[in-house]
């Protein structure tokens, strides 16, 4: 091969000419023509969000979901009373368990199918329910739904909500529990941020979605009495209305940035009177295609990836989906025979499950570090191990440390004083992962949340 | 192997507790070399002693056996003169073992240290009485201890720096107190103020940790008082202090929260 001076020249002129080819079709976007002012809040304290994993394609592919479940614990407030029977034929969006004293809340099933498991803990209460997907069915996770001026007026848009079992996508805080029906909230907080690197970005919706989304929040800014709020980490906002109500925040950081309870309280939009709500993006992209099209889906973008898979998967899979239907494949040929693990939801604040959870839109295959896996018994009486990480794991300033010593024995009134009140188990998530002791600190604070929201009647 | 990983992975109180002992060896290397062999038995009976309460008290409440103990002897070692009566030595040192861990519930649920209280124990038990002189050698041998429990992230280095530049501003006004005390210092400061389940939990509260055992080593010493002396009383009065300064900190944060 001839080298020097001229074969340089040649391969300059090559290069030249393939950029000036290329440069009108280059994916060049212009600057918006007004600036956009967001608020933005940074928080740097506590672990970093995991990125994704290196070196990992990705790819989209549909995936074959052969069963859903429900977990009741993802339904924490009301105390629920089961609709179904093992083995019956249920439809996609029936109800599969109400609330005992308001029977119109109903959480329903996210596909047309058969019971094939209905699983009680203690007293009775719903662990989960399995239903397994009818194969012959040929759009198992929609129905489609009326909704004659949903977005005009706040009482046929829970009337909507309710009988199409949407409701379930809100939370309230404090405490996290599914709203009644006769609350109203002074504000709701949409979770748009991208948790971690392995999580759906909702920046990559397109043109058609951005609109749904708008549409759907619209439609929950007339439930609110003061504001909703968008959280989001991307720079561009994700809502394109133009509600006077709405506004777009941004939150970037450490993991805890990207956690609804941390957006409630930087906005300062939860107080001893007022009632917060907070929904994912996803519902709230739900909503707004179910208005625009009339068809509620139960399907959610969810990524599938991690340390030990091979490669990162998108698809769309129903909530709830079997986590063996969507990590299949894709578990990476451990070299040193270490055991792995699959959980529903990021590296962080995930949990191994058989199914996904309710608001999870990531399964992480893991490699089972010793020693990292919370073991839920506190009875064995391992010490807590003050390390500096932990000093820092909390955002709100909250004194880690003192209230996991608060959670440990029990003395929910010490935890209360700490802040225990504006936090969900997936804010102590971390303190669990970090902590030596075993102790399920997310356990601990549902068991404080309780007593708190008892006292609160 | 395995095991051995989970056990460095659990951040337990042995991984604490093992790693603290691992990093005495050397400065219970350095006595050993100054007073000689004069210093085994003590080593022996304080061993004996120590991990003795331990696996009785274990025994007692049908727990699983523990050495946390080791690390609190071989600290006394280090603290404790080496002509001291051996009875004396045990005596104090069951009794510190039993009212900082083993009334708590053990190593990691107590608020103090177990060898701290032992060595204020013999001083106020047995006036005349002084503990051993710690030289420079030992700040060297103290040092590889910094770097590896600031590495294993369990240091608070909070509570080492806030002391360290106390110390630094104290010591020009004073500069007899600190007329060879290096030794007592570091070896105090690492060991014994810098303790993990001794020490603030809170950021600020570590801090003003470091601050208080540094002015009180200040004015609990002089320049005839033995610095090792000093330190250790020193740093016991700011373990007592420690829940308070939490309790303080947690209190005044609420209130700026709100």
């Amino acid at each position: 091969m001839p080298s020097g001076p001229a074969n340089t020249l040649i391969w300059v002129k090559d290069v030249i000419a393939l950029s000036i080819s290329v440069w009108p079709v280059m994916p060049f976007k212009p600057s918006r023509s007004r600036p956009v002012i967001m608020k933005s809040f940074a928080f740097r304290h506590g672990m970093a969000a995991p990125g994704p994993a290196p070196a990992t394609p990705l790819i989209e592919e549909t995936r074959t979901v052969s069963s859903v479940a429900l977990y009741g614990h993802d339904y924490a407030g009301p105390r629920w009373k089961l609709l179904v029977e093992q083995g019956q034929e249920i439809a996609c969006s029936a109800p599969v368990f109400c609330d005992r004293s308001h029977p119109a809340l109903t959480i329903v099933s996210p596909c047309q199918g058969t019971v094939q498991a209905i699983e009680l803990g203690a007293r009775r209460a719903i662990e989960r329910v399995v239903v397994t997907v009818d194969p012959a069915a040929e759009t198992p996770f929609r129905k489609s739904v009326k909704t004659d001026a949903a977005d005009k007026d706040a009482a046929i848009l829970c009337e909507f909500l309710m009988t199409s079992g949407l409701w379930s996508a809100l939370r309230t805080r404090p405490f996290g529990l599914v709203p009644s029906i006769d609350e109203t909230p002074s504000a709701i907080c949409v979770n748009a941020c991208q948790k971690t690197g392995n999580n759906p970005d909702p920046d990559a919706m397109d043109s058609g979605e951005r609109k749904a989304f708008a549409r759907g929040a619209d439609a929950l800014a007339l439930l609110v009495e003061q504001s909703l709020h968008i959280a989001q980490t991307a720079i561009n906002p994700l809502y394109e209305g133009s509600h006077p109500k709405i506004s777009a925040v941004r939150f970037k950081g450490a993991y805890c940035a990207h956690l609804a309870s941390t957006h409630v309280h930087a906005l300062k939009l939860s107080s001893a009177e007022t009632k917060v709500w907070t929904i994912g993006w996803q519902d709230v992209l739900a909503l707004g295609q179910a208005l625009q099209t009339g068809t509620l889906s139960w399907t959610r973008k969810t990524m599938v990836g991690g340390d030990a898979a091979n490669a990162r998967l998108l698809t769309e899979a129903p909530i709830g989906a079997s986590l063996r239907d969507l990590a299949t494949g894709l578990l990476r040929k451990p070299a040193d025979k270490a055991p792995m693990r699959v959980l529903s939801g990021d590296a962080i604040g995930g949990s191994p499950s058989s199914h996904l959870r309710r608001f999870d839109d990531c399964v992480s295959l893991q490699k089972a570090r010793a020693g990292l896996s919370p073991v839920v018994n506190t009875e064995t009486g391992a010490p807590l191990t003050p390390r500096n990480a932990l000093l820092n794991a909390l955002p709100f300033g909250a004194p880690s440390l003192p209230l996991m010593r608060a959670l440990m024995t029990h003395d929910f009134e010490s935890a209360q004083k700490l802040g225990a009140e504006k936090m969900v188990e997936e804010d102590v998530a971390q303190l669990t992962r970090q902590c030596g002791s075993g102790a399920d600190y997310g356990q601990l604070l549902r068991a404080a949340l309780d007593t708190y929201a008892g006292a609160r009647g | 192997m395995n095991a051995f990983l989970q056990f460095l992975h659990a951040r337990s109180v042995g991984f604490v507790s093992a790693l603290t002992g691992l990093m005495l060896l050397p400065v219970v290397g350095v006595s050993l070399f100054s007073h000689g062999t004069v210093l085994l038995p003590l080593l022996a009976v304080l061993l004996v002693s120590a991990v003795g309460t331990e696996a009785i008290f274990r025994l007692l409440r049908h727990q699983p056996l523990t050495a946390h103990a080791i690390t609190t002897a071989l600290l006394l070692a280090v603290l404790l003169p080496a002509d001291m009566a051996l009875w004396q030595a045990a005596t104090m040192t069951i009794l510190g073992v039993i009212l900082a861990d083993m009334m708590f519930g053990g190593r990691g649920f107590g608020f103090l240290n177990a060898a701290i209280l032992s060595a204020v124990l013999v001083l106020v038990s047995f006036p005349g009485t002084g503990l051993a002189v710690l030289t420079d050698q030992h700040a060297v041998a103290a040092v590889p201890a910094i770097l590896l429990l600031l590495f294993t992230d369990l240091l608070p280095w909070r509570a080492l720096g806030a002391f360290a530049l106390a110390c630094l501003v104290l010591a020009t006004g004073n500069p007899d107190v600190f007329v060879s005390a290096a030794g007592a210092l570091l070896v105090g400061a690492v060991f014994c103020l810098c303790d993990p389940f001794a020490s603030a939990q809170t950021r600020i509260g570590q801090i003003l940790q470091g601050l208080l055992a540094a002015s009180l080593f200040v004015s609990l010493g002089g320049p005839e008082a033995p610095a090792t002396e000093t330190m250790i009383r020193a740093v016991l009065l700011t373990a007592l202090f420690v829940p308070l300064i939490d309790q303080l900190v947690q209190m005044i944060g609420r209130r700026a929260n709100v």
